[in-house]
This record gives C-alpha cells, structure tokens and sequence, in this order.
C-alpha cells in the first residue's frame, strides 16, 4: 500500500497538528514527587535506613540509635531521621535523645557544604506534643537561625508516646531550585552526604548520578546508516532500470 | 502560547519545504528534511508529557526486574533506581537523555521517510525498532545497576560509560543495519544475480 504524495502531506499535518495539542489539553499529571512530607512514613518503606548512633552514644550501652535516610529525585533531596528507634522499640526510657535538634543539619553536595535549620522543633516538643500528633515547618538555610534565612524545605515531625519511651519521626525535603535560588550551585548530579555532628555520630551518603545513553551520537550515526541504505537503493534502482 | 504560534508556523514551513523537495524528486534531500524535521518536532512536543510517560515506563520495568533479582528497587513515578550496597546507596535518575526517547525519535523520524518501504513496512519496522530501544536500554540500566550491586559505586563509571553503553550502541546500531542497510545489500544481490 503506497500513499501518494499529496495523501502523505495531509496524513503528516493531521498527525503533527493532534500532537501538537495534547499538551494543550489541561492535563494533570500524577505527582511525581518521591517522598510527601505528611508526616506518614508508608513512601519511605523502599528506601535504604541507615543505623547511626548519636554522637558519644555507644548503641551497645545506651542504645540511642537512630535510622536514618536519604534520597533524591530531579527536584529535591529527601531526609528522614527516627530519633529514637532502639530505645523506642524497646520501651526505653529515652533520656532525652529523641528530641530533634532545630538546627546544625548540613548537607554536602559535590565540595560544598550548606548548613539548615528548623525553628520549629525544639527541645520542649517531648513535652508539648501528644502521641501521633504531626509538627510541620519550615526548613530553613544555614545551620544556625540567622537573619531573614531563606526557606528552602518543608518539614514534618510525627511525636509518638508509649508508658515511659518517647519516639519523634523526621521527613524532611530540601528543594534544589530553592537551594539555587540561594545562590548555592546544586549539580545535577552529585555526591550528597547528610550529616548533624550534634546530633548524629556519623553520615549518610549517598551518590546521585544520571544514566544519559550518548543519544545525539546514535541519533547522528542512525542517519548516516540510513543515508548509506538509501544510497543502496538508488543504486539498486538504477541497476535494476540496466537491468529492464 | 507564543512558542506554540512558532512551533505551528516551522512545522508549516517544513511541510512546504518538503512539498517541494517531493515534487523535485530529490529523495536524498526530502529523506534528509523529514527525518530531521520529525524528529526536532517530536523532541519539541515530547517535553514534559513524553519524557516522563517513557521516563516512567522504562523505570517500572527496569524496577520489576529490580524485583525479581532482589538486586535493586526503583521509584518509577519519580524514576529513581536505588542500588543499596553494604557501604553506599547509589541514586541514579532517568531523565531526558536516559529515557532513550532522543533515540526513539531519531528512529521514528528516518523511518517516516526511508523511501524504500511501503507504510505498511515503516508502521512494522517502526513498531519493531521502538521496542528494540525500549528493550536495550532496560537491558543497559539493569546492568549498570547490578554491577554497582556487585562492584559498588566504584564501578558506576565503567558499568554505565564504557560497558552499558557498548551493549546499548551494539544493540542499537545492529537495528540500524538491519532496518536501513541489509535490506538494501540483500535487494542488490539479488538484482546482480537476475
């Protein structure tokens, strides 16, 4: 079956023309966010924990381990930190540990180092909060509260309470746009290690790279095989016309 | 709005452009035209739908076999492949130039014009040959992410610069041979036998 010409060129602007509008059409893509920060933890269940004890806080005598995460998608770099697993678990008196500290957070992204805050939580939350009650705020830039900091993430803290344990759950999500907008070059891809040295007796890392095929050299190699092939056929043709 | 007036009046002029290279019959140009005209207007109108429907495909399958080996896990809405190692986690997205839609629209485009098919032949090998890239560059990333399973991040660099590339561009080439070139070279014999 062969189109003639003029058939070709009405198929082609039809075909262009529809496309051309999808986008158009008010479509509303699914969240492609990986993490929400809700204060439910269900979206982190795929992503790797990591134990970290806190700092001077041997988790064979005090048991003042913490899980923490990170990850990162296109937009932002997303952090969660159970302040108190261990002792939580275990129905452990938690001495003051599980408290998540507003601020002295860093984040090292390739060489550079950025420091954040959240004013919202502090040392009174064990004692404000009641058990499941969710705490949201802002994430703020530099380590420590300075002067008109930029916000650059969203937080959210859900408190927990059993009999004498108390347990305080952490996500967190800094935006790369935002952290730019501060004046801060975020690669697209990079190096990340998230650290807290009052907080955490180690980091986490992780690396964030991008999988790109090399596409423009295949695309440019698909067209000169293609002309190669097309050479042939005319070739062909005139052979075949000898040929007759 | 304004870029989508521009992107109306260039597709406009390029059907025009290859009215006229039709009714010159210079194949060579009107070959070269099409296919490079289809495929700036198909990465055009790709962004930000396309990207991230293929984007999200290839994560989800990439994922499921991510699943069955047990090796690594994937975010396929976010298309995040995460390979946990005992000392790393490994993030690596799949983005505009890992989706393998540059190369599904390069196919598409030389293709839509390759003169010596019918368009029943171009709708078969069109259909095939975007498969095949679909199927390479699942292959591509599920390697690269089971030898940084294996190897750790370390091995990012040769897994993914050197040997998931190699497998990809020989998977990728031999289609194009095969499609553009060996049907040519195989028609020529026989018309030197006849």
């Amino acid at each position: 079956m062969k189109l003639n010409s003029k058939y070709q060129l009405i198929l082609s602007t039809a075909i262009i023309l529809v496309t051309l509008f999808i986008p158009l059409i008010n479509v509303h893509a699914a969240s492609s966010d990986l993490i929400t920060i809700d204060g439910n933890f269900n979206d982190w269940k795929n992503v790797k924990k990591q134990r970290i004890t806190a700092p001077n806080q041997p988790d064979d005598i005090n048991h003042s381990v913490r899980e923490v995460a990170m990850i990162t998608d296109a937009n932002y770099v997303y952090i969660y930190i159970d302040t108190q697993k261990d002792r939580y678990d275990k129905n452990m008196y938690d001495a003051g540990y599980s408290n998540v500290l507003p601020g002295d957070y860093h984040l090292k992204i390739g060489d550079k180092d950025i420091g954040f805050h959240m004013p919202a939580y502090n040392r009174e939350m064990n004692n404000t909060l009641t058990d499941k009650q969710i705490l949201t705020g802002d994430v703020l830039l530099g380590a420590w509260p300075g002067y008109q900091d930029p916000v650059i993430g969203q937080a959210a803290v859900r408190h927990y309470k059993k009999n004498i344990a108390v347990d305080n759950i952490l996500e967190l999500r800094l935006s790369k746009v935002a952290i730019e907008k501060s004046g801060i070059k975020f690669p697209q891809h990079s190096k990340l290690v998230f650290y807290n040295p009052q907080f955490l007796g180690g980091a986490v890392t992780i690396s964030d790279s991008g999988a790109p095929t090399g596409p423009w050299i295949l695309a440019g190699i698909g067209m000169m095989v293609a002309l190669f092939g097309l050479k042939r056929y005319q070739d062909n043709n005139k052979g075949q016309e000898r040929v007759k | 709005m304004l870029s989508k007036i521009i992107i109306i009046i260039v597709i406009l002029a390029w059907l025009y452009l290859l009215s006229v290279l039709k009714r010159a019959k210079t194949a060579a140009f009107y070959f070269i035209t099409g296919a490079a005209g289809l495929f700036l207007i198909i990465i055009l109108l790709s962004k930000p739908y396309g990207i991230w429907l293929i984007s999200t495909m290839i994560t989800w399958v990439v994922g499921v076999l991510g699943h069955i080996t047990g090796l690594f896990n994937t975010f396929y809405m976010s298309h995040v492949i995460q390979v946990v190692t005992k000392n790393s986690t490994n993030i690596f997205l799949v983005d505009f130039e890992c989706s393998g839609i540059i190369e599904s629209a390069a196919y598409i485009g030389l293709i839509a014009f390759y003169p010596v098919y019918t368009l029943q032949q171009r709708l078969k090998f069109g259909v095939i040959g975007l498969v095949t890239i679909f199927g390479a560059n699942v292959l591509r990333l599920t390697f690269v992410a089971i030898v940084i399973y294996y190897f750790g991040s370390q091995a990012f660099y040769l897994a993914h610069s050197i040997l998931g590339r190699l497998i990809f561009y020989v998977i990728i080439i031999t289609l194009y041979y095969l499609v553009f070139t060996k049907a040519q070279l195989l028609r020529r014999n026989k018309v030197e036998h006849v």
